[in-house]
């Protein structure tokens, strides 16, 4: 009984070290890629020294890393204060999640990057170092693990990371790759609302945006959509998000002026004919309203009934 | 047990009794859907997303309570995730990495991961 065990043990041994084996052998396309062309914006060595380091209490390397990065963005912040909103002590770490709320509720915007190292290395170059998940082990024996990039040296194929018991942690590009692309290439920011990230993509910045609209002053809030905005000019999100600022803040006028804004662009976008109604009666400007929010209803879609609240508002007898 | 002996029990007899009884008094529906009933409709949906919303709020915090987070901190933290993340994770907790390191693995298992370090593959003892 005793040997069929160890069979089992000896055979499952053989065909795990085997996978990964072959999983050792291939599967880093993108070092690969930047070792044999590296673009010239990445041909100097990058460390950015502004980056604090706090080293990791065990299993807790989630707290340590979020401090480190919510220190590199101008947030002091011990781990320590850290711990009672990201550790999860049963599970012995921190989810995604909650990494992203607590940088939001620190007052920085949680920005997800691309996942290729060329977005993080862009980031890089530009001031930003990034909150990483790293699988550290194999995907059927997981190992997850939060650390900061912070560095790299691509003519020494090292990237530089504080990780935890450890400053200025050197690893290989390819190892690197192999246990981020383990956890789904996953990197965060924590901007400054108002500043972007060095490869601005419109969908995640609006997500991050939306997420911490509650959380922050009205002021930051609106740098951070004028700054998205002039990024992207007719995003239909961001347009639509500042035009429910500026209403939410009392400025009827211009939220009127930027909800016409979003339907100049986006014609048949019903929230816009919508919200441009309700500002519209608010002002007195019956006719108009009514003309945007019959619009509206006949577009329909998803929130067909509060168009149809809004109709009933500005014309009772309306069907 | 036979259906003709469940129905000689009381309790059971009663509520057939009552369904069938139900059916016969249910109005036939044909024909348009009038307003009315529309807003009704939308209006379950709305109180459903709300439902949803409150269940997913309550399920994610029983979970991080069993996962020993503390009772004076679970309020801040449930709060500070948006609906959707909230309706995202609901469910989903056990099977969600959680970030913490490499310490605590199991003896056996070492020894490959010492040779797959030096391969290059995984990254479990960092100063090799």
């Amino acid at each position: 009984m005793i040997k069929r065990r160890s069979n089992v043990c000896v055979r499952l041994l053989v065909g795990l070290t085997f996978t990964a084996l072959l999983s050792a052998c291939t599967s880093a396309p993108q070092s690969a890629a930047l070792r044999q062309q590296t673009p010239p914006e990445f041909t100097a060595p990058v460390l950015l020294r502004q980056v604090p380091f706090y080293p990791q209490e065990l299993y807790q390397c989630g707290p340590a890393a979020l401090a480190t990065l919510l220190g590199a963005s101008g947030v002091q912040v011990t781990p320590e204060q850290l711990v009672p909103l990201v550790y999860v002590p049963e599970r012995e770490g921190s989810f995604q999640v909650e990494m992203v709320a607590t940088t939001r509720s620190h007052g920085r915007l949680a920005y997800r990057i691309a996942p290729t190292l060329d977005a993080l290395l862009s980031e890089v170059v530009a001031g930003h170092p990034v909150l990483v998940l790293q699988n550290l082990a194999l995907d059927i024996y997981p190992r997850w693990h939060f650390a900061v990039v912070k560095g790299f040296d691509l003519e020494r194929r090292k990237l530089i990371l504080n990780s935890g018991l450890y400053e200025d942690y050197e690893i290989s590009t390819a190892v690197f790759e192999r246990t981020w692309a383990r956890a789904d290439h996953w990197g965060v920011l924590a901007l400054v609302p108002g500043s972007m990230p060095a490869q601005p993509e419109a969908a995640p910045y609006f997500s991050a945006l939306a997420a911490i609209e509650q959380d922050i002053a009205p002021a930051l809030v609106n740098r951070a959509y004028v700054s998205g905005l002039q990024a992207w000019p007719t995003d239909r999100n961001l347009l639509m998000g500042y035009g429910n600022r500026l209403y939410a803040e009392k400025y009827a006028a211009a939220a009127a002026i930027q909800f016409g804004k979003v339907i100049a662009h986006y014609p048949d976008y019903a929230p816009a004919h919508n919200n441009l109604a309700n500002v519209l009666f608010e002002q007195g400007q019956q006719e108009r309203a009514l003309l945007h929010a019959q619009e509206a209803v006949r577009l329909g879609g998803d929130y067909l009934e509060n168009y149809r609240e809004t109709l009933h508002m500005i014309d009772p007898g309306a069907e | 047990m036979k259906i003709s002996k469940l129905l000689r029990k009381p309790a059971v007899f009663a509520v057939v009794v009552a369904l069938s009884a139900a059916g016969i008094h249910a109005p036939v529906m044909a024909g348009t859907i009038d307003t009315p009933e529309i807003a009704m409709q939308a209006e379950l949906q709305m109180q459903r997303d709300d439902v949803r919303s409150i269940m997913a709020r309550a399920d994610v915090r029983d979970t991080m309570l069993g996962y020993g987070v503390s009772a004076s901190d679970i309020d801040t933290r449930i709060n500070n995730l948006t609906e959707s993340e909230l309706l995202q994770i609901q469910n989903q907790l056990a099977q969600l990495p959680a970030g913490g390191s490499a310490v605590g693995i199991v003896l056996g298992i070492i020894l490959i991961f010492v040779l797959l370090d030096v391969l290059g593959a995984t990254d479990v003892f960092p100063r090799i």
